[in-house]
């Protein structure tokens, strides 16, 4: 607080009467924000003998109408103000009455929300399903797709086999086990590259595999390899296999072919039945 | 009965009447309206007449009148007994509102062509007593009395401030006296006046 000194009170009565102007004006209201008492009581002090003088002044009489124009205008504000406090004690009213509402708002809400989440997770769940089918799908596809690119690299090979100038031909038939079957070698006895067409053979086991033999004139009793493959399914179609490199250097000892069923990847000497055996016509 | 308050430290003597004017404006806070008729029929000539003496205007003074009743409907809750009596508080918002009218551009004119001269406190000592139908008979004869006891000086420089709106470096130009005269006059006036009004 600033200290109180005698040159404030000089300013109460300035103050009291609305007369105190200037810096001393602001410093004043200063001192008195600061909480000086001993002013404030001055001011206050003063203020009621001021409000006395108009005591003193010469009379005049008020319009007679004003009393009733006041009291119309107030009236109109208290019937203002008691329609203000209908609404609002209407406005409380529902408001209390709200609750209820809410709660059942609230109900509803949360139905709502628990709606919601149920339909998402069977919809995620169902979203997961279909992309895992879709994986699937897509899986096979691409695995279709791979077989299906293997077989046309196949295809193609074995079409760049039989678009060769100079190959042979030799057919195979099938035999006791399997007398329905037959095969084909298409030869290509300078590229030494041949294609095995065969038909009708069984589906073999899953520890088999049927294997292609090269019968030399010189030594029959000792066929060479050339090559193992597997028919899996669709019997009755016909499946092409490459079989390269032919290791039988002279087409001249090549005296037949011959197909056997036998242990998965191959043995060295036939050790299985014949399905399928074809020789070599003479050159 | 008379009650005693405190405020700021001063002691003020409340008449009944106070305690009338307070219980009638605790029924204007609840709404009553005939409260509000009784203390327009209190005081409204008073009022009226402080109203026409600061405005110098009856159709100003009217309309003062009318908007400081409708402010003491509108604002009775914000009353502070502690802070003064309702009429001390009625007269304050007259002259506040006064004041600011005349304050404004077109009462400012005016207000420089008053005649200091003719500036008084007192009502024509011949005339009757005018509030004989009101409530300040006592009080308007003891104001009177007081303010004779002030010198004309005095009387002058506290008339200019409250009812003409002059600031004291105002009066001070317009007497063409120092500034300090002016406060020295306006305290001797004020504590002169106050000491004769709480005797």
């Amino acid at each position: 607080m600033t200290a109180h000194e005698e040159k404030y009170l000089e300013c109460a009565a300035a103050y009291a009467l609305g007369a105190l102007d200037g810096d001393e004006l602001w410093e004043f209201e200063a001192h008195l924000r600061s909480g000086c008492t001993v002013c404030s009581a001055e001011i206050a002090s003063f203020g009621e003998t001021i409000s006395l003088l108009p005591a003193a002044l010469p009379p005049k009489t008020a319009p007679a109408d004003v009393r009733a124009a006041l009291l119309s205008a107030i009236h109109a504000s208290a019937e203002a103000r008691r329609q203000a406090g209908a609404r609002t004690s209407r406005l409380l009213e529902e408001t209390s009455a709200q609750p209820a509402r809410r709660s059942w708002l609230n109900y509803g809400l949360v139905f709502a929300v628990i709606v919601m989440i149920i339909v998402f997770s069977l919809s995620y769940n169902s979203l997961l399903n279909t992309l895992s089918e879709k994986s699937t799908l897509i899986g096979s596809q691409q695995t279709q797709i791979t077989a299906l690119k293997d077989e046309l690299q196949r295809k193609t090979e074995i079409l760049k086999v039989l678009e060769s100038r100079k190959i042979e031909i030799v057919t195979m038939d099938g035999l006791t086990v399997n007398p329905v079957g037959y095969g084909k070698i298409i030869w290509d006895p300078e590229k030494k590259v041949a294609v095995l067409q065969v038909a009708q053979l069984p589906p073999v086991p899953k520890n088999k595999d049927y294997q292609l033999w090269v019968i030399t004139k010189s030594e029959p009793t000792k066929p060479v390899s050339a090559g193992v493959f597997a028919v899996e399914n669709e019997a009755e179609k016909e499946n092409y296999f490459k079989v390269q490199p032919l290791e039988v250097v002279d087409r001249n000892e090549i005296g037949a072919f011959a197909i056997t069923l036998e242990p998965k990847g191959g043995v060295p000497a036939p050790t299985g039945d014949m399905y399928l055996l074809g020789k070599t016509s003479p050159k | 009965m008379m009650v005693i308050i405190t405020v700021f430290g001063a002691v003020l003597a409340r008449s009944p009447r106070d305690e009338e004017d307070a219980a009638l404006l605790r029924r204007i806070v609840k709404g009553e309206e005939s409260a509000i008729a009784e203390l327009f029929d209190r005081y409204h000539r008073l009022l009226y007449t402080f109203g026409f003496r600061i405005l110098k205007s009856e159709e100003d003074a009217r309309d003062l009148l009318q908007e400081v009743f409708l402010q003491a409907w509108n604002k009775a809750s914000a009353y502070e007994i502690e802070k003064g009596t309702v009429y001390t508080w009625l007269v304050t918002m007259t002259r506040n509102r006064a004041i600011d009218t005349i304050r404004s551009k077109g009462y400012k004119e005016r207000s420089q062509a008053v005649d200091i001269l003719d500036v008084n406190l007192i009502a024509d000592r011949t005339s009757s007593n005018p509030y004989a139908a009101a409530v300040f008979v006592e009080d308007q004869q003891n104001v009177v009395r007081a303010l004779k006891n002030l010198t004309t000086d005095q009387q002058q420089v506290i008339a200019l401030a409250y009812y003409e709106g002059f600031s004291q470096s105002e009066i001070a130009g317009k007497l063409n006296i120092p500034l300090g005269t002016v406060k020295t006059r306006m305290r001797k006036g004020l504590m002169e006046l106050r000491t004769a009004l709480t005797k």
